[in-house]
């Protein structure tokens, strides 16, 4: 019986991070013996990426807790042995020892406590902890007991640790910010996945990451800056936790003399969380836009702007930070967005499914509200309505919308802002279905975010067309500036290269995508 | 009572990066000021040798 | 004591076990190893202290004697070339002789390797290698980039003998705190 292409070990009760075991799997594939290495831990979400990606799995009896080694060679049957013997071995040797761990941070010592890590910076303000969830609820309780402010970037915490840890703040004054925040702008300083944009008048408080960046570039190509951008993490503006931090950012930045108008982000809070904002909002006596994404239209209230789309929020935020109208600002975006039609028949219609391919969880959300008002229903692995939910993340039915940042494919793996290859294969493998007319994807940049998302993607697009030819239509936008470190222009130019048409916002690339199929 | 809160949007980050070591790279290419933990997760979670100096000196 | 180690440009073919002998008086030292004394800013405390927690993994058959204070037992103990328990206590005479107190054993060199009994001689005598001198002088100092810089070259150095060194000063540094 010829031995196997593939060798699968299990390490019990482990922790790596994400990005160690990516070092790591880079490093098993550079001397070439290997055609497959990957390092993930036990979940669900990674049996099935594993599976699809070639592994068999039968027998592996792995849990989240536990780390996967899976390598496979397309060695000659006599060497298979040796070379997967040996790549076991180096992958715990690095896992030990992990390659390009020491260029980092120059050799420079980094502390292993947290009163260490005080020692060096006395005058530290803020935490910023990506830890897994399961260990991030106690790591962020020990720094606010040091009188720390904490960005929780981890998810994963379970909702209790939530309420615990944002109580304990609350009575220290102290914000924390997440769990699941991936995005904070402070005093214009970047941190998490955020885009390097301009400091000026306007603050934001939000519930959503990717709602942020795309409402902070979105202001910053209309000439604003956002002095601070405060997330709250999707939960707190639910029930459960009440809005605690929410309510708390936005008295402080209404009190805050150098915020002159105020934004709060997010889908639609709970309803006595939303009449909270409402009344904090009308009190506070700033200009104020509320973007409720998805909310049922209302209609602007005593002042306050009310918006249900990311671009919109931004477009009536800067008019009215210039000193501009507001509803006429809106009047106007939504008129350039009935123009899209013209471009839908330039580019020519197309019949057949939509295939929403997102790293944005906010993005997807709003591009399926967007996308469901011109082509009806749309299935997704995190839809507006349950019965819309994909059986299978994996494989797309009709028109879909897929969320890569959705936990199934973060859990222990590297978040699709990161890393660009599950979706970039996803592209080619949705090209295959002869009943796919338009591929939609966003590219978000900014720090921490994947260095050329667009090179990445372009992979899978270029295998895509030599599947498909012209049958399919790409239809894109970038969350992101030119002094990103990507630069957005840059990026723009490697997809229209491919033919991928380019939007100016993640509404008006949905909205495209769906008149191109429309009718 | 916010006046933590208000410290930090006024004195801008000085940010204890526990985790993605990319963060904090983000933060000095921006010069912030910023130091890096090197965490493992211990056996009491969070940090065990904070926590083992509280029961050493007796107290909660 | 004269200079322990010097830069070769290029050696003779040689023979194990062959001896070499090197005149090295026209040789600019460009280091000396002699220990000055000094007091740590009591502001490193919460790092210094990690620094005992280097005695795990490879290094977790120190840890033991080094809490017991068993410190014959350490000589010629544990991994490395110059095995880590000569190391720790390497750090500890160093850490001690620093902050004027009296190293806490005599050491045995024919207990280890040649080398390693020379090194840990050399440091209860008050030599101390140049790394390790850098750090001493930042610890006393309030420069944190200067901590985290020697702390760092220190902690790389070798497989275990730089992080087994600073448990060792740790130890030293640290237990009078603890009472």
């Amino acid at each position: 019986m010829p031995s196997s292409h593939q060798r699968i070990e299990i390490v019990r009760r482990t922790y790596y991070d994400s990005v160690t075991l990516m070092l790591v799997a880079k490093e098993l594939l550079k001397d070439g013996s290997l055609s497959v290495a990957s390092l993930s831990m036990g979940t669900e979400a990674n049996y099935k990426i594993m599976g699809s990606g070639g592994f068999d799995l039968t027998g592996v009896d792995a849990t989240p807790n536990d780390l996967i080694i899976a390598v496979k060679t397309g060695a000659p049957e006599a060497e298979r042995e040796d070379v997967l013997t040996a790549a076991l071995a180096k992958a715990k040797e690095y896992l030990a020892n992990p390659p390009g761990r020491k260029a980092d941070s120059g050799g420079d010592y980094r502390p292993k406590s947290l009163d260490g890590a005080l020692s060096v910076l006395p005058d530290a303000n803020l935490a910023l902890i990506s830890v897994a969830g399961r260990y991030a609820g106690d790591v962020a309780m020990d720094c606010i007991e040091k009188g720390l402010n904490v960005m929780l970037y981890s998810d994963n915490v379970p909702v209790e640790k939530e309420v615990e840890i944002k109580k304990a703040a609350a009575e220290k004054g102290l914000l924390v910010m997440g769990p699941d925040c991936g995005t904070i702008i402070i005093r214009g300083v970047a941190m998490g996945m955020a885009n390097a944009c301009p400091p000026g008048p306007v603050s934001i408080v939000a519930a959503a990451g990717t709602g942020l960046q795309e409402v902070h570039v979105q202001l910053a190509r209309r000439g604003v800056g956002v002095l601070h951008g405060i997330g709250t993490g999707g939960r707190d503006v639910r029930r459960e936790v009440g809005g605690i931090m929410c309510l708390q950012a936005v008295n402080a930045l209404l009190a805050d003399d150098e915020v002159e108008l105020l934004i709060v982000l997010g889908k639609p809070p709970a309803p006595e969380v939303e009449q909270k904002i409402l009344q904090a909002v009308k009190a506070g006596k700033k200009p104020a836009v509320l973007g409720f994404i998805g909310g049922e239209a209302k209609g602007d209230s005593g002042g306050v702007f009310i918006c249900r789309e990311l671009e919109e929020t931004a477009a009536v935020a800067a008019a009215l930070a210039k000193g501009g109208d507001g509803a006429r600002a809106r009047e106007n975006l939504f008129r350039e967005y009935e123009a899209l039609r013209q471009r839908a028949e330039t580019i020519g219609k197309r019949k057949g499914f939509l295939r929403g391919l997102y790293s944005g969880g906010t993005l997807c959300y709003e591009g399926q509200l967007i996308a469901r008002d011109i082509l009806g229903p749309i299935r997704s692995n995190t839809p507006l309505d349950k019965k819309m939910k994909l059986e299978d993340s994996l494989r797309s039915e009709q028109h879909s919308m897929v969320d890569y940042g959705e936990d199934e494919f973060t859990q222990g793996r590297l978040h699709p802002m990161i890393d660009v290859s599950l979706r970039a294969e996803r592209i080619y493998e949705e090209a295959k279905d002869q009943e796919v007319g338009v591929i939609l994807f966003d590219v978000v940049l900014g720090y921490g975010c994947n260095d050329n998302p667009a090179a990445g993607l372009a992979e899978g697009i270029r295998k895509a067309r030599s599947a498909a030819g012209d049958r399919i239509v790409f239809v894109a936008s970038i969350c992101g500036v030119d002094s990103d470190p990507q630069n957005a222009s840059e990026q723009c130019r490697i997809l229209e290269e491919l033919g991928v048409h380019v939007c100016d916002s993640n509404a008006r690339a949905a909205r495209l995508a769906a008149m191109i199929l429309e009718g | 009572m916010t006046m933590s809160m208000t410290k930090l949007l006024k004195e801008g980050p000085k940010v204890v990066n526990i985790g993605v070591e990319q963060f904090y790279a983000d933060l000095k290419t921006q010069k912030a000021e910023a130091v890096s933990m090197d965490w493992k997760p211990s056996a009491a979670g969070g940090d065990l040798l904070a926590r083992l100096k509280k029961l050493r000196k007796g107290g909660n | 004591m004269g200079p322990r180690t010097f830069l070769a440009g290029t050696l003779p073919p040689v023979h194990v076990g062959k001896r070499l002998l090197f005149d090295l008086r026209d040789v600019p030292a460009i280091y000396a190893p002699r220990l000055s004394p000094g007091r740590m800013n009591p502001r490193w405390i919460g790092l210094v202290s990690e620094w005992r927690d280097f005695l795990t993994d490879d290094l977790a058959v120190l840890k033991g004697p080094a809490e017991r204070g068993a410190w014959k037992e350490l000589t010629g103990l544990g991994p490395g070339s110059t095995p880590a328990g000569d190391d720790f206590l390497s750090g500890l005479a160093s850490g001690m002789l620093w902050q004027g107190k009296t190293v806490p054993f005599h050491p045995d060199p024919g207990l280890t390797s040649w080398l390693s009994g020379d090194m840990l001689r050399d440091a209860c005598e008050g030599g101390i290698w140049c790394r390790a001198k850098c750090l001493l002088e930042a610890l006393a100092s309030d420069e944190p980039k200067a901590v985290t810089k020697s702390a760092g070259s220190i902690a790389d150095w070798g497989h275990t003998s730089g992080r087994a060194w600073l448990a060792g000063l740790s130890e030293a540094l640290c237990r009078e705190r603890d009472g």
